[in-house]
């Protein structure tokens, strides 16, 4: 991929990263005073090339990760009506959607779009997504349940992916226990909850 | 004087041991595991024939505070009158009132069988030659009456020290030790001097107090196995201002360290609610399933006072580094029943074998207290069966025993030959 300077001498292979573009090398020694080392050239053009270079794939993969992401946060906001979502729950319900769901990165992008963009009312917007034929449409149910239930995927590919912190528990904690969980200490039902 | 002795007999505990069925009080019967064997409690009603009806106020005396029946029967120290020598006579006196205002109740007492050489009663001469330290107790006027009084409790009364203190190789109690933690097999009764990291040192007073009274201290301890038992039958009726003495007697003691750098109640944290894998962990989903519906899936527990689920983490059976207690208290749980209401922890003995019981100990402990060592199934099985017979005294005893023989023989050898020459002269 790279090459080396061909007016000078061939430099050493320096480090195991790629190389880069050949620099141009249209200088020319102007004396026998003054005579740049080719080996420190090289090494500094290959050395600089390298960093450059290292940081292309992440710098294209990353934003188009972090997109998704993020519009799967808005969306979650929007659509489960709480503004503040713990962000690690956020991450594993997010990663077991993309597996469930090879497309769901994509769609969740655009549903994000349609929920910013055209500010549909939300009692309205499985009936409008069902009208459009949205590509889309399934996507608002896949993520409730998935915050509500702490379930992603249906049938025999159904997970359970949180519950102590699935919504459906936490929006009801202040008075109740999941269900297996004790209520309290014995004979403390006897109270009134109120 | 009754009612005095009524009281002084819940702080010394009797029905503990002497009271097998407890439709029958004082009627003997219970049994008490030691390293010699089993031994069982007799009957102390006012029964003629087979309880104490005909002893007098100077044989109840001496079989308390010295352990000695009449007729020169004497007790084994299952009977801590090593502890009760230290009661006055007139305290003794007006136990033996209240046992003697009781129904008397005919019940016969099952014969005690120890191996030999321990079934040779006399040589608890000996034992008590070498473990009998100190009488009765006089109030110490370097100290106030707080003080005193929570001594005399603690020391004579309620005899703490029996289990509390470690035991020297003939199993009499290590005085120097004083308080320092002692070996009950299954249980391991914890230290409780003044010591911040070993003992108890880092509660305050009232926590002590609250501690004897209820058996659950938040963030604390909770009590189990012989503790309970004992907070449940004696500890729990004592007037606010006894257990307040014994507290300030506690934070008193001579501290003995015991290397730890933490107290036993200061460790672990609350379990996080999201994880990716639980299969992954077979301890962390067997405590799911078997302790989380009652401990709180973070194991924070539930509830607040006397009946309330402990928190796991910052409780001194889970934090300690002798893991005994915590398997012991999951083999067979706990079942206090204080006034008011039952304390239960139901037993997984039947549910988890042992080597799920040590996943799950492991894993407990690792993530609410002090992970510092493994337990294996073999652990597990080991407290499952009661714990090993601790072989020490049987040793001693035989030798003592054997030392003995060969003395005798030897003497009567020596004696024999002495007498051959005139024998052999004479031919």
């Amino acid at each position: 991929m790279g090459t080396s300077n061909p007016e000078r001498p061939q430099a050493p292979a320096l480090s195991g990263s790629a190389h880069g573009p050949a620099m141009d090398n249209a200088h020319h020694s102007q004396g026998a005073v003054y005579s740049p080392d080719p080996v420190r050239r090289a090494l500094l053009t290959s050395l600089l090339a390298a960093s450059a270079v290292s940081v292309i794939p992440p710098a294209f993969a990353a934003p188009a990760a972090d997109a998704a992401h993020d519009a799967f946060l808005s969306a979650s906001q929007i659509l489960t009506g709480h503004s503040s979502l713990d962000p690690e729950q956020a991450s594993l319900l997010y990663n077991a959607l993309i597996a469930d769901d090879a497309q769901f990165a994509d769609g969740v992008q655009t549903l994000a779009k349609i929920l910013d963009q055209r500010k549909i009312d939300l009692l309205q917007l499985q009936h409008a997504l069902d009208n459009e034929h949205s590509l889309v449409a399934a996507l608002p149910r896949k993520i409730v349940t998935a915050w509500y239930t702490g379930i992603v995927g249906e049938g025999e590919k159904a997970r359970c992916i949180t519950y102590e912190t699935a919504l459906m528990n936490v929006v009801v904690n202040d008075k109740l226990q999941p269900p297996s969980y004790c209520y309290g200490a014995p004979g403390s039902w006897v109270q009134k909850p109120a | 004087m009754i009612k005095r002795g009524k009281d002084l007999a819940t702080a010394a505990d009797c029905v503990a041991c002497h009271t097998g069925d407890p439709s029958k009080p004082f009627a003997g019967g219970d049994s008490i595991e030691t390293p010699f064997g089993v031994i069982y409690g007799t009957n102390i009603t006012p029964d003629k024939e087979t309880g104490i009806g005909n002893w007098s106020d100077d044989d109840v005396v001496r079989a308390v505070r010295e352990g000695v029946a009449p007729g020169g029967v004497h007790l084994y120290p299952a009977m801590p009158y090593p502890s009760f020598a230290k009661m006055s006579r007139v305290d003794v006196l007006a136990i033996k009132a209240y046992v003697f205002s009781l129904p008397p109740i005919h019940q016969s007492n099952q014969e005690t069988r120890v191996p030999f050489p321990f079934n040779q009663r006399w040589l608890m001469i000996f034992w008590n030659w070498l473990n009998l330290k100190g009488g009765e107790l006089t109030p110490d006027p370097a100290h106030d009456q707080a003080w005193n009084r929570g001594r005399h409790l603690v020391e004579a009364l309620a005899h703490c020290g029996e289990c509390h203190t470690p035991r020297n190789v003939t199993e009499g109690v290590e005085t120097s030790h004083n308080l320092g933690g002692g070996n009950l097999e299954t249980w391991l009764a914890f230290n409780v001097t003044s010591d911040r990291n070993a003992g108890i040192g880092g509660w305050s007073e009232d926590e002590i107090a609250q501690y004897l009274l209820a058996g659950n201290v938040a963030g604390k301890a909770s009590a189990s196995g012989p503790m309970a038992q004992a907070i449940e039958n004696s500890l729990q009726y004592l007037p606010e201002t006894d257990l307040r003495a014994i507290a300030v007697y506690l934070k008193a003691t001579s501290a003995i360290p015991d290397g730890s750098t933490r107290p036993r109640h200061a460790w672990g944290q609350p379990r996080r609610l999201l994880h990716e894998n639980l299969s992954d962990d077979p301890g962390q989903a067997l405590f799911l399933g078997n302790c989380a519906a009652c401990h709180g899936a973070d194991g924070a527990g539930r509830g607040q006072g006397l009946g309330s689920y402990p928190s796991l983490f910052h409780h001194s059976s889970v934090g300690a580094s002798d893991p005994r207690n915590l398997i012991t208290v999951v083999l067979h749980g706990v079942n206090r029943k204080m006034t008011g209401i039952d304390v239960f922890m139901p037993s997984f003995a039947d549910v988890l074998n042992d080597s799920a019981t040590a996943a799950l100990v492991n894993y407990v402990r690792r993530q609410f207290g002090n992970g510092s060592t493994n337990v294996t199934a073999e652990d597990v099985a080991h407290l499952r069966k009661g714990g090993a017979a601790n072989i020490t005294p049987l040793l001693v005893g035989t030798g003592a025993a054997a030392a003995v023989i060969i003395f005798v023989i030897a003497v009567i050898v020596y004696l024999f030959r002495r007498r051959r020459p005139h024998v052999a002269a004479g031919t």
